[in-house]
């Protein structure tokens, strides 16, 4: 059912006066350098986007919003030494915030969750990308990182870190490889024989395993193998406290073989050879591949791809490499949801649920009518609409459908 | 008493403000070194120096054991600088920082660690920590970047490096190499100097030998770069790429983009790549021509550089070719089939057209995208 004129009209005025009052009192959420940044804006009632804006001060800017009530609003993560400039050239590049930006798109399987699963999933692996990467392994204290919910479907994390800001679009990718993994895994093993020698009629006979790098290493292949013995020892300890399907499953959707296969390998990995020692003690204590028992190379190869795959972070790769980008604002308004883009430590991250936290209006009852037919969460509640159907939801869960184009105000 | 001066240390890093004092505390200025006749061998040898740098075998040795042997020796770079200046030509600038780079590169590689963490810190931007064995180095990642991004051995790519809570550790002559990438940057970011008309004029004959030996490098550098283009020497990448366009696989924006700004690059003008995309069944002459002009700078004046492998695999599409490692860049790859075509001469290290035109695509890689599409998330 499609809505008519006057009633499309009416929503986006009732939608942009709750934007203007929001704006008119909102504690407004402003970037380092905010007066040499370029400011763009997407309306309600415009089909372009009005960018090469710049401020002076806050109240300027706090003004425009209130007036304008955009639907979205950014600002550029560079700053220039003229930011109002309307030809890129002009603006006079000086540095830009290093940004990482996660969304749901970038997760498999997103595209069936529905949007309170989506937001969970996202979230997993932003605090991966920033427990792992930004503060273990680039350094970062966690509370030098930025960390913004986008109010749409994903997180952003911002450093300032004065070191970083020159860095060019080719060293930001660099960084976006070393996070995304991009290093190629085929030369981890078979780096050092464990066995082999000469025959008594002096021809040598070829290695039948390898050792993996050392754990102690502080590069990828170092992580790797930090990584496949903390695999190896939970399926390890599964095993031992009597749960051997669920190490069996692990182990066949990791290595990509059929649950038989898997178990096999298992049993021949935690049993006893013929000296009665135990594999997996040579694996965890050695760090040996051994490749008898019928085990090629091949198979050990996917289960490494497979874990550095796991260990690897995800972050949008334009986004980082991009050094003049738009980014969202926090606490504004995500034109598409009613939520807002909201900062956050990395404690709160924790706690954080966006359909809870992140609202940007309130209770108040509303009357709407479906546009289609919808069910959703936010605010803790369960609401639907239906196309046709009066229903008054709370102010937060009305934004939200009429913003969707799933309800009109009637 | 006065401390006994290090000439072999002056002459061969002529770049530190040490050199500059020792020479100060000589009481010539470099006005009069230029201009008066009994100087005329610094100003040889600073010529010398910068011709040398111009030739297959670099500036050479320039240690020094004697005060006037370092007089001269010391003298002569910033002598150099000042005709590289006077020339003011944008390859010749970074034909000299590479040169002076890698000469004191090779001395670096025999120091010690003070003096290294000395140049590195005082000097160079590139400061470091020693640990504790008294071999090992660390650095910040973002000045590991800034120094190493322009080295394209994968050896030195940040995801193949040993990095904890942000610092990258390397080995000495690691690090000595990364002094030689920041000296080389610091030189080019340097010059051209302004240069007034009294020393204009005293340069006046070494600024011609220097522009014909420059020219000379120029042309046999466009000789030996694109000759006749072929579709033979295209990069798997590239050909994958053009084989979609000419069969109307839908390629996407960035793989469009690579693909013109290489042909481009390797000396097709407009009309040859819109014949090249002919073939496709969705074929829009008016589309093509616009899309083709932009990237090739007839719109907008920028014209942009084809992207490096590191991008090609960002963007996903690098086929990861087994014959392609350490390419580091389409372009080598395809100066180096061009090479083996001709038989001129074995594959080695590309040529200098090439490098320019690889660290030209570093830098200008992604303007394309100059902020138009927001992250609202």
């Amino acid at each position: 059912m499609a809505a008519d004129e006057g009633a499309l009209a009416r929503t986006n005025r009732w939608v942009q006066q709750r934007f203007s009052q929001y704006y008119a009192r909102a504690r407004l959420d402003l970037p380092q350098r905010f007066t040499k940044r370029e400011w763009a804006f997407l309306f309600f009632d415009k089909s372009f986007m009005v960018r090469h804006l710049a401020f002076q001060k806050r109240d300027q800017l706090q003004a425009y919003l209130r007036d304008q009530a955009p639907r979205h609003a950014y600002y550029s993560t560079a700053f220039y030494q003229d930011p109002g400039a309307h030809a890129m050239a002009e603006k006079g590049w000086k540095g830009a915030t290093l940004v990482f930006d996660l969304d749901a798109d970038h997760l498999r399987g997103a595209a069936k969750m529905g949007y309170a699963e989506m937001l969970a999933a996202v979230k997993v692996e932003f605090v991966k990308l920033v427990d792992r990467w930004l503060v273990g392994k680039l350094g970062y204290d966690a509370d030098d990182v930025h960390i913004v919910f986008s109010g749409g479907r994903g997180y952003h994390a911002h450093i300032e870190d004065p070191r970083v800001l020159e860095l060019s679009a080719y060293e930001r990718r660099e960084v976006v490889d070393l996070i995304t993994g991009k290093a190629d895994v085929g030369d981890f093993l078979f780096q050092q024989a464990y066995k082999g020698g000469r025959r008594k009629d002096g021809r040598g006979y070829a290695a039948k395993g390898s050792v993996m790098p050392s754990p102690e290493r502080g590069d990828w292949k170092g992580d790797l193998t930090r990584e496949t013995l903390a695999f190896f020892r939970e399926l390890d300890a599964e095993i031992g406290q009597g749960h051997r399907d669920d190490a069996v499953r692990r182990f066949s959707q990791v290595a990509e073989v059929p649950e038989e296969e898997a178990a096999g390998f298992l049993d021949m990995l935690m049993g006893a050879d013929s000296q009665g020692a135990r594999r997996i003690d040579r694996l965890l204590g050695d760090h040996r591949i051994e490749l008898d028992s019928g085990i090629n190379d091949r198979f050990w190869r996917r289960i490494h791809e497979k874990l550095y795959v796991q260990m690897a972070g995800e972050a949008d790769e334009p986004v980082t490499a991009d050094i003049k980008r738009l980014i969202r604002l926090p606490s504004s308004i995500h034109g598409k949801s009613g939520l807002m883009a909201k900062t956050l430590t990395r404690d709160e991250l924790d706690g954080f649920d966006p359909l809870r936290d992140a609202l940007a209006f309130g209770r108040e009852p509303v009357e709407v009518e479906g546009l289609a037919d919808l069910e959703f969460d936010i605010g803790g509640e369960h609401h639907a609409v239906e196309a046709g159907v009066r229903a008054r939801l709370p102010e937060h869960a009305a934004m939200f459908v009429c913003l969707r184009g799933s309800a009109a105000i009637p | 008493m006065a401390l006994a001066v290090d000439y072999a240390r002056l002459s061969r890093y002529p770049f530190r403000r040490e050199a500059s004092e020792w020479i100060r505390e000589q009481g010539v200025s470099l006005e009069e070194v230029l201009t008066k006749d009994v100087y005329r061998r610094v100003v040889e040898a600073g010529t010398k120096r910068v011709m040398d740098a111009l030739g297959e075998g670099g500036i050479g040795d320039q240690t020094a054991h004697t005060e006037p042997d370092a007089f001269v020796r010391v003298l002569s770079y910033p002598v150099a600088r000042m005709l590289v200046s006077a020339v003011g030509d944008l390859l010749l600038v970074r034909r000299h920082a590479l040169r002076e780079a890698e000469e004191a590169g090779v001395r670096m590689a025999g120091e010690g660690a003070a003096f290294l963490l000395e140049l590195g810190t005082m000097e160079l931007g590139l400061p470091a920590e020693l640990d504790e064995d008294g071999e090992t180095f660390s650095v910040h990642f973002s000045d590991y970047l800034k120094a190493a991004s322009a080295i394209r051995d994968r050896a030195w790519k940040l995801y193949n490096q040993d990095l904890h809570g942000g610092r990258v550790r390397l080995a000495k002559t690691r690090y000595a190499r990364l002094l030689q990438e920041a000296l080389r940057k610091r030189i080019e970011s340097e010059l051209p100097l302004d240069v007034n008309e009294q020393i204009l004029e005293a340069l006046r004959p070494h600024i011609e030998t220097v522009v014909m030996g420059l020219e000379a490098l120029r042309s046999s550098i466009q000789r030996e770069s694109y000759g006749e283009f072929s579709l033979d020497y295209l990069p798997p990448c590239i050909r994958d790429l053009l084989d979609k366009i000419q069969k109307g696989v839908n390629v996407p924006h960035v793989g469009r983009f690579a693909l013109t700004a290489f042909l481009s690059h390797v000396g097709l003008d407009t009309a040859d790549v819109i014949d090249l995309f002919r073939g496709s069944p969705d074929f829009r002459e008016d589309l093509a021509t616009y899309q083709v002009k932009h990237i090739m700078g007839e719109i907008s004046g920028t014209k942009y550089s084809p992207p490096a492998c590191s991008t090609m695999n960002t963007y996903g599409i690098c086929l990861r070719a087994k014959e392609c490692e350490r390419m580091g860049h389409p372009l080598r790859y395809y100066e180096r089939m061009q090479r083996r075509a001709h038989k001129e001469r074995p594959a080695q290290e590309p040529t200098e057209g090439g490098a320019e035109a690889v660290a030209t695509a570093q830098a200008t890689a992604t303007e394309h995208a100059e902020g138009v599409e927001p992250d609202g998330g």
